[in-house]
């Protein structure tokens, strides 16, 4: 089984949700400033490589973790992957889809905008980390969720 | 190996393409409206869904031949499916091939019309028009994916 937290373009709030299930950012705290931008692929996904299904990490229980982009058309993407499996005869079981762009909120958006669209990193990026940090006990709260489910999965 | 022709609807150019690469129709002359309303999901919104694939029939080498819609997000697609068979491991070979390319000004123009349900005769002429337009490239690109897969059945 393999879980695929996605959003808009897989720069942000996905690779947020897959670094606290890997354990790369706490569950406890607010992480700084760097601890999040330091993170693989934190705002840096380009238009070109939405699409693109990134490995993040491996959990505790051994559940591969991986961000996709799906710009605004999870409907279609998600038909067309579980369309895909069917045809293959995969069971829709061995992936697992995480929506993580219900929990940003606008700062996050216009810095994503203004970092990736218009190329102002310099003034996107702390934007896009700022509006994370302020719901950040959300994502943990999903990632939490998650592993729930998939522990219940499990057993 | 499986072969998809994907255009925005997956009910135009991705039919004709998977007609002619099924030889259902002809490549000898541009197909009229009335020949291409034969083909199943031909200008059929209700029977299309936007991201699933629809198998259309197998070629005489045995490739699966399907279409798709892929609305907005072609190149999306693409690269999500060709990267989730290489996380599953997934030996079947896919091949994805590109139509929206061929989605003339006026073909555009007319799916919108389309959409508010503007004259149909007029809008359909207008598609018709698009895909007669488009007719010789959309062969080339089947004549190039048989090309590819003789060759890979050659080297087999």
């Amino acid at each position: 089984m393999k879980v695929i937290y996605n959003c808009y373009g897989s720069a942000h709030s996905s690779v947020l949700a897959a670094a606290i299930h890997v354990g790369m950012l706490p569950e406890d705290r607010v992480p700084k400033v760097e601890e999040i931008s330091n993170l693989p692929h934190y705002d840096k996904t380009v238009t070109a490589e939405i699409g693109n299904i990134y490995y993040f990490g491996t959990d505790e229980a051994g559940i591969e973790v991986y961000i996709l982009g799906m710009k605004g058309s999870t409907k279609i993407v998600k038909r067309a992957i579980y369309s895909m499996l069917g045809e293959l005869e995969i069971s829709k079981n061995e992936l697992i889809f995480v929506e993580t762009l219900p929990y940003v909120n606008n700062l996050t958006r216009i810095g994503g905008f203004l970092s990736r669209r218009l190329g102002l990193v310099t003034l996107g990026r702390p934007l896009t980390i700022w509006g994370l940090q302020k719901v950040y006990h959300q994502f943990v709260e999903l990632v939490k969720d998650v592993k729930g489910r998939l522990f219940k999965l499990a057993f | 190996m499986k072969i998809v022709y994907y255009d925005s609807t997956g009910q135009y150019l991705a039919v004709v393409a998977a007609a002619l690469h099924l030889k259902m129709i002809s490549k000898q002359e541009s197909p009229k409206w009335e020949d291409l309303k034969e083909l199943a999901y031909f200008d059929a919104q209700n029977r299309i869904e936007l991201g699933k694939l629809t198998l259309i029939g197998k070629d005489e080498l045995e490739n699966d031949i399907y279409i798709l819609g892929s609305g907005s997000v072609a190149q999306i697609i693409e690269r999500a499916l060709l990267d989730l068979n290489k996380l599953l491991a997934v030996e079947e070979e896919f091949l994805f091939v590109d139509l929206t390319e061929e989605e003339s000004l006026i073909f555009k123009l007319a799916l919108k019309l389309k959409g508010y349900s503007f004259n149909f005769k007029l809008v359909n002429r207008l598609i018709c028009h698009s895909l007669n337009s488009s007719f010789s490239s959309l062969i080339t690109k089947v004549e190039e994916v048989e090309k590819r897969l003789k060759n890979s059945e050659g080297n087999l």
